[in-house]
C-alpha cells in the first residue's frame, strides 16, 4: 500500500508539466470565463490560447476558483478508499476564494490539510514543490506543515505588468487609476508576500528597458538569495525576449535551475500579456 | 450610487438613440415649469436661499424625468432643443448677473466647445452662435444697463475672444464630423465589396466544382469496369490527384469566405455518433500506405445527440487527423473525443495526439498562419497548402471555441479543441445491454512500435466496456497466449489483429463457432474472412465495440461492412441538366442496382413523378428555366398521395454549408454537394428507403 502523502494544488501554481509528473503533483483546476463560455484552466485552455483572443479580438476574459463541490470531489478521488492523506496548498486567500472554498470542502475530511500558501504563481510552485519533495521521501504530514511554515516567508514573488487593465477588469484596481498608470505609460511592480500584495515601485521606459531593470531590482540582494532554482513567469513573451529576461537574470547570479514557463490561464486573466515575473527563495 | 447610474445612463441613451415625445399641451406645460424652476433655484441660491433653490431643482427634476419616461412620440431632436434652450437661457441669466463674481463670464467661453461635444455640432453652433449675438448685442447697447456693469476693457474684449473661440470649435468639430461621416462612408463601400465578394465567393464554388464532379465522378465509373492494369493505375492517378484538386479547393474558398468575414455556422440538431463514424470512415483512407496505427478513445457518457455546425465539426477532426497523418511517418495517432458537463450544454473536447516530427517552439506561432509555412527540414518535403490549420483555428474561434498545442520536436504533437455544444438528448453515445451472462475477452494487441498513449488507450476503450459489463479482460501480445487461453473455452469474446487471424485461420475459424471472435482489420483489407467471425473495421471506437457485445450469439456473424446492400427494388429518379453529371450520379448509384430514371429539367422530371411512384429523388439545384427548388414546389403540388411524400434529396456544386439551410427552408429532406461523397450516398439511401428494400451484398467469400 503506498502510503505516501498526496501533494495538491491549484492551476495557479504555473509548474511545468516535467515537475508536476516527477512529484506527481496534483492540480485543481480553475475556470475561464469568456463569452458567457466556461472553459477548464491546465486542461481545456492555456494562456497562449487565450493570448490571441485577448489581443487581436479584445475578449474580456475573467477567471473563477473552483467550487466547493470541486474540491471535494477532487480530494475524495484522491484519497480514495484507502483515506490517503492529502496536503493542499492553496493560493493567496486575498486574490482568490479558492481557500475558502478548499476548506470547506475538507471540513470533515480529516486526512486533508489546506494551506494558504499567501502567495500565487512560480511562488506557489516553489512552495508545492518543497512539499512534494518532503512527500516522495516519505516525510510524515507534521514534518512537511512545519517545513512549509518555515519556507513560507522566504520566497519572493513578484511581476511588473505591462498593463494593468486586466486587474481593473476584475476588479482588482480601480479602473481611474488604471487608466491613469495607462496613460503615463507607468509600468508598476507588485510584490506577494504573507497573503499581502503591495507595490513596490514602477518603471517606464521601453520593454526591454523596463524588464532589464525589474530583473535588476528584485535581484538586488544577491547575498540573501538562495541560487537553487529560479523561476521566471512569462505571459504571451516571445522567445527572444525571454531569453534577455533570462540573460539578465543569469549576468547577476549563477543559478543551478532556471525555469521560464508561461503563466495559467487563470493568472494571465489578472496580470495580462506581455508582464513578467520572478520568484526564488532566500537564504532568511 | 447605482440607481445614479442607472438614470444618467438613461438619459445619455434617450439622447443617443432618441426617445417619443408627446408634443401634447400637458408635456409643453411640464417643460417649461421645469425649465422655470431651474432658473429660479439657481436664482435662489445666489441670493442664499438655500431650501427654496433646492425645491425648485427638485420640481425641474422630476418634471424633466416625467417627460422622458412617459411621453410618446419619437423625437430626439426634442431633447436636444429643449436642452439648447435650457443652457441659453442659463448662460444669459449668467451674463446678466456679471456670473459668480463677475469674471466668471469667462466660462462662457467653454459653451461652443460643451455645446458642439455634448449636444451635436448643429445645435450646439445654434446655441454659440445666439450667445455670440447676445454678448455684443448685451455689451454695446442699452442694454447693457439693465444689468451687469462689466468694464470698458472687458466689454470691447470679451465678444472678440468669444468669436475667436466659436470660429475655432466650429472648425474643430466641422472637421471631427467631415472624419466620421467619410468613415462610415469607407464602412459602406467595405460591407458592398464584402458582399460582392460573397457573391462572387459563391459562384466561383459552383464553377470549380461541377467540372471537378465530372472528372472525379468519371474517373470512380472507369475504376469500377473491367480495365487493364496500366489504365487502372493511370485512372487511379487522375482520381487521387483530383481529390487532392478539389481538397484545395475547397480550402481556398472556405479560406477566403473567412478572411471577408463571410463564413458563418449553419446549427442544427446532429448525432455525435455519426459525425464520428464520417470522420472515422472518411479519413481511414488517407493513411495510404503508411505504418502507423490510427485509434479512437471515445468517452462513452458523451451525450449524443447535440446541437452545432454538424459539419464544420467533422471538418475541423478531418483536419487535425489529416494533418497528423501527414506528419507522423511511424507509430501513430490517436483521436480522443471526451465532454465535460456545464449549464449551457457541455464542453466538446477533440483532440488528436501522433507521435509525428513536433513542432519546434520558436515555430509554433506560424502553426495558424496561413501565409508563412513551418521552416523546417522535415516539412519540406510535405505537400499541402497550409491552410488546414488555419480554417480549422477560425472555425474554433466562430463556435466560440479554443485550441491548443503541444510540441515536442522529433516527438510529436498534440492539438486539442474545446467547443460548447448543446445537449438536445441526454442518452449517452454509448449504451451497453444488461446482461447475466458473465462475459470474458482475450485481446491480442501487438504494442511493437506503438507509443504507449496509443496503446494506453487502446486498452483504456476495452477495460471501460469490461467495468460496465462486470467483464474480465486477458490482455496478451502474444498470439500463442492467446491461443492456448482460448483452448480452455472459457473465453466469451476473442480480440485478435488480422495478421494473427490469417496466420491462424484454420483454428479462428473453428473458434468462432463456439465464441465471438473478433478480427480488427483495415477498410481496405482484402483478407476474407471466415463466415461466423465477426469484422472490427479499423479505426474503431468504443460505441463500435460495444454494438458487437450487445449482439446475442446467434446474429455474431452480421456483416459491419457499411457497402454490403443493394436496393434491386428501389426506384430513383435523378435531374440534373448537365449530361456529365447524369451520367456520374447514374454510375454511383449504380453500385445499388437500383432502378435508376433520369430527367434532364424540371418539367420533365414533373410530368415523370406523375406518371411513375419513385422512392427518392435526387434533384440538382441550378438549372435553367425551372430550378431545383421550383420543380420540389411543382412535385408537391402533384395531386398524388405519393408526391408528397417523396424524399427529395438536393444536389448542389455549391459548399454545404454556404446553401444546407435554404434547402432545408423549402422543405427537402436532405442534401449533397457534387461530386456526391460515396458515404453520403450510401447514408442517404440507407436513411430514405423502405427498410424492406435494402438487401444484404452477396458476401465477399
Amino acid at each position: 500500500m503506498n502510503n505516501r502523502i498526496i501533494i495538491s494544488t491549484d492551476c495557479t501554481c504555473d509548474l511545468p508539466d516535467e515537475l508536476l509528473e516527477k512529484y506527481s503533483i496534483q492540480i485543481v483546476p480553475f475556470y475561464i470565463l469568456m463569452k458567457d463560455i466556461r472553459f477548464q484552466d491546465y486542461t481545456e485552455v492555456t494562456s497562449t490560447s487565450l493570448l490571441e483572443y485577448v489581443e487581436q479580438d479584445n475578449e474580456k476574459i475573467s477567471s473563477m476558483p473552483p467550487s466547493v463541490e470541486d474540491y471535494r470531489a477532487h480530494f475524495l478521488k484522491l484519497a480514495g478508499e484507502e483515506k490517503r492523506t492529502i496536503i493542499h496548498a492553496s493560493i493567496s486567500s486575498k486574490l482568490s476564494d479558492a481557500y475558502m472554498n478548499a476548506r470547506d470542502a475538507a471540513a470533515d475530511m480529516d486526512n486533508v490539510f489546506v494551506i494558504n500558501s499567501g502567495i500565487i504563481s512560480h511562488g506557489l510552485g516553489i512552495f508545492v514543490l518543497r512539499a512534494a519533495e518532503l512527500a516522495s521521501r516519505n516525510a510524515p504530514s507534521e514534518l512537511i506543515l512545519s517545513e512549509l511554515k518555515k519556507i513560507q516567508p522566504r520566497i519572493s514573488t513578484s511581476f511588473i505588468l505591462k498593463t494593468t487593465s486586466y486587474l481593473a477588469n476584475n476588479n482588482r484596481l480601480n479602473t481611474m487609476r488604471s487608466n491613469l498608470l495607462s496613460l503615463f505609460k507607468i509600468k508598476p511592480i507588485l510584490r506577494i508576500k504573507n497573503n499581502e500584495i503591495t507595490v513596490d515601485g514602477a518603471f517606464i521606459g521601453s520593454r526591454t528597458s523596463y524588464a532589464k531593470k525589474y530583473i535588476r531590482k528584485v535581484l538586488k540582494d544577491k547575498k540573501n538569495i538562495s541560487d537553487e532554482i529560479l523561476f521566471i513567469a512569462v505571459s504571451g513573451c516571445s522567445e527572444e525576449f525571454q531569453q534577455i529576461i533570462i540573460d539578465e537574470a543569469t549576468k547577476l547570479i549563477k543559478w543551478k535551475k532556471i525555469y521560464i514557463h508561461d503563466v495559467s490561464a487563470t493568472n494571465f486573466c489578472n496580470i495580462g500579456p506581455g508582464s513578467i515575473g520572478v520568484m526564488f527563495c532566500t537564504q532568511k | 450610487m447605482s440607481k445614479i447610474k442607472k438614470v444618467v445612463n438613461y438619459i445619455l441613451h434617450v439622447r443617443d438613440k432618441g426617445r417619443t415625445i408627446n408634443i401634447s399641451g400637458l408635456y409643453i406645460a411640464f417643460a417649461l415649469i421645469s425649465l422655470y424652476a431651474v432658473i429660479m433655484g439657481i436664482v435662489c441660491f445666489i441670493k442664499s436661499d438655500v431650501i427654496m433653490g433646492i425645491t425648485n431643482i427638485v420640481i425641474a427634476l422630476v418634471m424633466t424625468l416625467t417627460i422622458l419616461m412617459f411621453s410618446k412620440i419619437k423625437s430626439h431632436t426634442v431633447l436636444s432643443v429643449f436642452v439648447v434652450i435650457f443652457i441659453y437661457t442659463l448662460m444669459v441669466y449668467f451674463l446678466y448677473e456679471g456670473g459668480v463674481g463677475g469674471v466668471s463670464i469667462m466660462w462662457l467661453l467653454f459653451v461652443p466647445v460643451a455645446g458642439m461635444a455634448l449636444i451635436n455640432l448643429y445645435y450646439g453652433s445654434i446655441l454659440s452662435l445666439l450667445l455670440g449675438i447676445t454678448v455684443p448685442l448685451y455689451m454695446f447697447t442699452p442694454l447693457h444697463y439693465l444689468g451687469y456693469q462689466y468694464s470698458e476693457e472687458y466689454r470691447i474684449r470679451f465678444p472678440i475672444i468669444y468669436w475667436a473661440f466659436f470660429i475655432l470649435a466650429l472648425v474643430i468639430f466641422i472637421r471631427i464630423e467631415r472624419s466620421e461621416e467619410a468613415q462610415k462612408e469607407m464602412v459602406k463601400k467595405a460591407d458592398e465589396a464584402n458582399r460582392s465578394k460573397s457573391e462572387f465567393l459563391a459562384n466561383m464554388s459552383h464553377e470549380l466544382r461541377t467540372p471537378m464532379n465530372a472528372i472525379m465522378g468519371m474517373c470512380e465509373l472507369t475504376l469500377n469496369e473491367e480495365i487493364p492494369e496500366n489504365v487502372r493505375e493511370n485512372n487511379e492517378n487522375i482520381h487521387q490527384a483530383s481529390k487532392n484538386l478539389m481538397s484545395i479547393i475547397n480550402d481556398l474558398l472556405d479560406f477566403s469566405k473567412i478572411e471577408s468575414g463571410n463564413m458563418e455556422l449553419s446549427c442544427s440538431q446532429y448525432r455525435l455518433s455519426e459525425v464520428l463514424n464520417d470522420v472515422l470512415y472518411m479519413t481511414s483512407a488517407r493513411k495510404g500506405g503508411k505504418k502507423i496505427e490510427y485509434l479512437v478513445d471515445c468517452d462513452p457518457d458523451i451525450p449524443d445527440v447535440l446541437y452545432g455546425d454538424e459539419l464544420r465539426i467533422k471538418q475541423i477532426m478531418i483536419n487535425l487527423i489529416t494533418n497528423a497523418i501527414k506528419y507522423t511517418e511511424e507509430g501513430g495517432f490517436l483521436l480522443s473525443v471526451s465532454h465535460r458537463r456545464e449549464k449551457y450544454g457541455i464542453n466538446l473536447i477533440i483532440s488528436v495526439k501522433d507521435s509525428g516530427i513536433g513542432i519546434q517552439k520558436s515555430q509554433l506561432g506560424k502553426i495558424f498562419n496561413a501565409y508563412g509555412r513551418i521552416e523546417s527540414e522535415k516539412v519540406h518535403a510535405i505537400e499541402g497548402t497550409g491552410l488546414g490549420l488555419p480554417i480549422t483555428k477560425k472555425l474554433i474561434k466562430l463556435m466560440d471555441g479554443v485550441i491548443n498545442i503541444k510540441s515536442r520536436y522529433g516527438e510529436g504533437t498534440e492539438f486539442k479543441v474545446v467547443i460548447p455544444q448543446k445537449v438536445i438528448e441526454d442518452t449517452p453515445i454509448v449504451t451497453i445491454n444488461k446482461t447475466d451472462k458473465r462475459y470474458k475477452f482475450l485481446c491480442c494487441f501487438n504494442a511493437d512500435g506503438i507509443p504507449d498513449f496509443i496503446t494506453h488507450s487502446f486498452l483504456n476503450t476495452f477495460t471501460t466496456a469490461m467495468k460496465r459489463l462486470d467483464a474480465t479482460l486477458y490482455n496478451s501480445q502474444n498470439i500463442d497466449d492467446i491461443i492456448f487461453e482460448s483452448r480452455n473455452g472459457r473465453y466469451t469474446h476473442v480480440l485478435i489483429s488480422e495478421k494473427d487471424y490469417s496466420e491462424n485461420k484454420t483454428y479462428f475459424d473453428d473458434l468462432a463457432k463456439k465464441c465471438f471472435v473478433i478480427v480488427m482489420q483495415e477498410r481496405n483489407s482484402k483478407i476474407i474472412l471466415g463466415s461466423d467471425v465477426v469484422r472490427l473495421y479499423k479505426p474503431f471506437y468504443i460505441k463500435k465495440f460495444c454494438e458487437i457485445i450487445n449482439r446475442p450469439f446467434n446474429v455474431k456473424n452480421k456483416d459491419t461492412s457499411p457497402d454490403a446492400f443493394i436496393a434491386p427494388k428501389a426506384k430513383v429518379l435523378i435531374v440534373d441538366d448537365n449530361i456529365v453529371n447524369l451520367k456520374v450520379a447514374v454510375g454511383q448509384m449504380g453500385t445499388y442496382r437500383m432502378e435508376i430514371d433520369t430527367a434532364s429539367n424540371g418539367i420533365a422530371a414533373v410530368e415523370m413523378v406523375k406518371h411513375k411512384k419513385y422512392d427518392i429523388i435526387f434533384m440538382d439545384h441550378l438549372m435553367p428555366g425551372m430550378d431545383g427548388i421550383e420543380t420540389h414546389r411543382e412535385i408537391r403540388q402533384i395531386e398524388k398521395d405519393y408526391a408528397k411524400k417523396i424524399p427529395v434529396i438536393a444536389l448542389t456544386a455549391r459548399s454545404e454549408s454556404d446553401i444546407g439551410g435554404l434547402y432545408i427552408k423549402e422543405g427537402f429532406q436532405g442534401f449533397m454537394p457534387k461530386p456526391i461523397p460515396s458515404s453520403a450516398l450510401r447514408n442517404t439511401l440507407l436513411k430514405w428507403l423502405p427498410a424492406e428494400y435494402i438487401k444484404k451484398k452477396e458476401n465477399d467469400a
